[in-house]
C-alpha cells in the first residue's frame, strides 16, 4: 500500500513538473508545452 | 591560525583559477553543437551510444521539447533509485544482507539523489547494500550534475544565439541545444574522467574501494560505551519519565565497514553532490583520509562551478562577463567565509568556563584531523555550492558560525552554487540586476545585446520566488506541525535553525544538515522530498523556458549609452540584487534562529 502511495507521489511530481512547463509555455502564448 | 587561513585561502584561490580556466574551454568545446564532428576518436566512442539509444545528437531541441526530455529523464530515475532501494535485499552486491528501505525514506532518497541535493535520512553504511550505493547513488550523482550543466548550457546557449542562424552553422534558429547530447557528453568526456583519475588519488591516499561487507576486528584495548536498552521486540525501553534506557557495556571487537566508497567519493564533490557512503561523511578517514584530500575535496566541489562560468564567458564571446560573475561570487563567499572563520575562532564560553582550552577555537563537532581552518573553509565551500558534504557538523558550529553556511545556501545557491544549476540561477539574479538597472537609469534593459522583456522576467520572478516560499512555508508548518517539532533535539532559537535549515537545504538542492534534528521521519520525508522537486524543477523549467525565449531574439551589437555588463560597477550592482532579493527574504527567520542563539549565548546575563 505504501509502495502504490509513493509511486503516486513519485507521479504527481512529474506532472507537477510538466504542469509548470505548460504554464510557462502558455504565458509565451506560443501554444501548449 | 589566522596567517594559517588566509595562506591557505590564497594557495587555493590560486591552484582553483589554475585548473578552472583550462578545464572552462574544455567545457564550452563540449557545449558545442559541431563538438562530434571535430574528432574521429569523439564520433567512433559516440556512434555506437546513439546508434543504441536511437537519438540523432545533431537534432536540435526547442524549449518545450528540451524540457519534457529532462523531466521524464529525471522521474524515471526517481522511479529506478526507488525501485532499487526496496528490492535490494534479493539482490547481489549486498554483503551485510541488509533489507528493502522503508517506503518513506526511499522515497526521500530517491528524489533527494536525482536532484543533486544528497539529504540523507539515512545513516549509509547502515542501510545501503553496495549495489544500491554504486547502481542507484552514485548513478545519480553523475547524471543529476549532467542535468545541472545540461541546463546551463542550454540558457547560455539561448543568450549567445545571434537569432539568425542557419543548419550550415551547425545551429538552428529557436533550439537551445539537445538534452539527450548535452547529458551524454558532460558525463562522457567531462564527469567520467576526472573521476576516474580522482579516485586513483583518494584510493593512493587511504580511501577504500572494495566489495566486502563488515570486517570483524578484535581491538588491543577493550572500550567501553553506553547504548540504549531494548526489549525482547527490539523496541526501546523506557523509563518512568518517558526517556530511554541506556546499559553500560564493555567490547573487545569492531565491526570495519567496507564497500566501493572512493568512486563514489569522487563523483560526490565533482558533481557537488555531497551524499556520503558514511553517516559521517567526508569526517570519515575511508572518505577523506588526509589533509591532502582534504585539499583535493574542497577544490574538486568549486572546480565544476568555477569553469561553467568562464567557460559561459567564452560562449558568449565575451570572456569579461564570466570574469564579472566570478568576481562576484567570490567576494560574497570569501566575506562570508571570514566571518565564520572569526566565529569559530571564539569557542563556546560555557564550554572555555568549565576548563575548555580556548587556544584551538571551536572545536566541538570537528575532526581533529582538520580543525577549525579546514572546516571551516569546508563548510563555506559546501554550503556555497549546493554540494552539502560536510568534514564537520554544522549544528555545533557556533551560532554565527553555522549562521554563514545557512545564509549561504539561504542565497539561493548563486555563490558558485551547483554544478550548472549555480550559473544558471545567478544568471537569472544577473536578468534581475540588469532590469532594475534599466528601470532606475530609463533605458530598455539588455544583457549581451538582447532586450529583456516581460516573458523573461515573469520567467525571473517564478525561478527566484518559488524557493523562498517552500523554504518559508515548509519551516513554518514545521513549527506549527507536532510532527515537525518532534524531530528537534534542542528546543528553542536552535531548533528553529535545524527546521529553517532543513527546509533551506532540500528546495536549494544543498544537502547538508544541522545533524541534530531528526528528519527521518514519515512527514519529514515526504515534505522534504517535495521541497526538493520544486526547488530542483521548479526553477529549471522557468529557465529553459527563459533560454527558449531568448534564443529567438536578435543579439545586437555595442552601442553607446548601453549600461556595460562587466566590471566593478555591475559586480556591486549583482551582488546588491543578490542580497536584497535573495537574503532579505529571510531576515526575519535568521533572526529568530542564529542570531538570537548568539546574543543568548554571549549575554552578560547568560549562566
Amino acid at each position: 500500500m505504501d509502495d502504490l502511495l509513493m509511486l503516486v507521489l513519485i507521479a504527481v511530481l512529474f506532472l507537477a513538473g510538466w504542469g509548470l512547463a505548460a504554464f510557462c509555455e502558455r504565458l509565451s502564448g506560443r501554444g501548449r508545452a | 591560525m589566522q596567517t594559517q587561513f588566509w595562506l591557505d585561502l590564497s594557495v587555493y584561490a590560486v591552484v582553483l583559477l589554475a585548473l578552472a580556466w583550462p578545464l572552462s574551454a574544455w567545457l564550452a568545446r563540449v557545449a558545442s553543437p559541431l563538438f562530434g564532428q571535430r574528432s574521429r576518436f569523439v564520433q567512433s566512442v559516440e556512434r555506437p551510444l546513439w546508434r543504441l539509444a536511437g537519438i540523432d545528437p545533431a537534432r536540435g531541441q526547442r524549449w518545450p521539447q528540451y524540457t519534457l526530455a529532462l523531466l521524464l529523464f529525471n522521474g524515471l530515475g526517481v522511479l529506478a533509485v526507488y525501485l532499487l532501494q526496496r528490492v535490494q535485499a534479493g539482490l547481489p552486491l549486498n554483503p551485510a544482507g541488509f533489507g528493502a528501505v522503508e517506503q518513506g525514506s526511499a522515497f526521500n532518497t530517491a528524489v533527494s539523489f536525482v536532484t543533486n541535493t544528497n539529504w540523507q535520512g539515512y545513516t549509509g553504511e547502515q542501510t545501503m547494500a553496495h549495489l544500491t550505493q554504486m547502481g542507484a547513488l552514485t548513478v545519480q550523482n553523475f547524471l543529476s550534475a549532467a542535468t545541472g550543466l545540461s541546463v546551463a548550457f542550454a540558457l547560455t546557449r539561448g543568450l549567445a544565439r545571434r537569432g539568425q542562424e542557419t543548419p550550415a552553422d551547425g545551429e538552428q534558429a529557436g533550439v537551445i541545444g539537445n538534452f539527450w547530447a548535452d547529458l551524454v557528453r558532460i558525463t562522457l568526456w567531462v564527469l567520467l574522467p576526472i573521476c576516474v583519475l580522482y579516485t586513483l588519488v583518494l584510493v593512493g591516499q587511504g580511501s577504500i574501494q572494495n566489495l566486502k561487507g563488515f570486517t570483524e576486528v578484535t581491538t588491543l584495548e577493550a572500550t567501553a560505551y553506553d547504548a540504549p536498552k531494548t526489549d525482547a521486540s527490539g523496541q526501546p525501553v523506557l523509563d518512568a519519565q518517558g526517556k530511554p534506557v541506556t546499559e553500560h557495556l564493555t567490547t573487545h571487537t569492531q565491526q570495519i565497514p567496507g564497500g566501493p566508497v572512493a568512486s563514489q567519493e569522487a563523483i560526490k564533490e565533482l558533481g557537488t553532490n555531497g551524499g556520503g557512503f558514511f553517516n559521517a561523511n567526508s569526517a570519515h578517514p575511508f572518505e577523506n583520509p588526509t589533509a591532502l584530500t582534504n585539499f583535493i575535496q574542497i577544490l574538486s566541489i568549486l572546480l565544476l562551478p568555477t569553469a561553467i562560468v568562464l567557460a559561459f564567458g567564452r560562449m558568449v564571446g565575451d570572456t569579461r562577463q564570466g570574469w564579472t560573475i566570478l568576481a562576484a561570487m567570490a567576494l560574497v563567499l570569501i566575506a562570508l567565509m571570514a566571518v565564520a572563520f572569526y566565529a569559530e575562532l571564539t569557542p563556546n564560553p560555557r564550554l572555555t568556563a568549565s576548563g575548555v582550552a580556548a587556544d584551538l577555537g571551536n572545536y566541538e563537532g570537528k575532526e581533529t584531523r582538520f580543525g577549525v581552518v579546514a572546516s571551516t573553509m569546508f563548510a563555506a565551500i559546501t554550503t556555497a555550492t549546493s554540494c552539502g558534504a560536510v568534514n564537520a557538523m554544522h549544528d555545533s558550529f557556533m551560532p554565527l558560525g553555522g549562521a554563514m553556511p545557512m545564509s549561504l545556501i539561504l542565497l539561493g545557491e548563486v555563490i558558485f552554487g551547483g554544478v550548472g544549476s549555480g550559473l544558471y540561477t545567478m544568471l537569472v539574479y544577473v536578468l534581475t540586476a540588469v532590469f532594475i538597472a534599466g528601470l532606475m537609469i530609463g533605458r530598455t534593459p539588455e544583457y549581451l545585446g538582447k532586450r529583456i522583456e516581460s516573458y523573461d522576467m515573469k520567467m525571473v520572478s517564478i525561478a527566484i520566488l518559488l524557493t523562498p516560499i517552500v523554504v518559508l512555508s515548509g519551516a513554518a508548518i514545521s513549527v506549527a506541525l507536532e510532527a515537525g517539532r518532534a524531530g528537534i533535539s534542542n528546543p528553542g532559537p536552535h531548533g528553529l535553525s535545524q527546521i529553517l535549515y532543513a527546509w533551506g537545504s532540500s528546495t536549494n538542492n544543498n544537502g547538508s544538515a544541522f545533524a541534530g534534528l531528526n528528519a527521518n521521519t514519515r512527514f519529514y520525508n515526504l515534505g522534504l522530498a517535495v521541497a526538493m522537486w520544486l526547488g530542483r524543477f521548479g526553477t529549471i523549467v522557468p529557465v529553459l523556458a527563459l533560454a527558449g525565449n531568448m534564443a529567438l531574439k536578435k543579439r545586437s551589437g555595442a552601442a553607446v549609452g548601453k549600461m556595460p555588463t562587466h566590471g566593478p560597477l555591475f559586480v556591486g550592482l549583482l551582488i546588491g540584487t543578490v542580497f536584497l532579493v535573495g537574503a532579505l527574504t529571510y531576515v526575519p527567520a535568521v533572526a529568530l534562529g542564529p542570531v538570537v542563539e548568539h546574543l543568548q549565548l554571549f549575554s552578560k546575563a547568560a549562566p
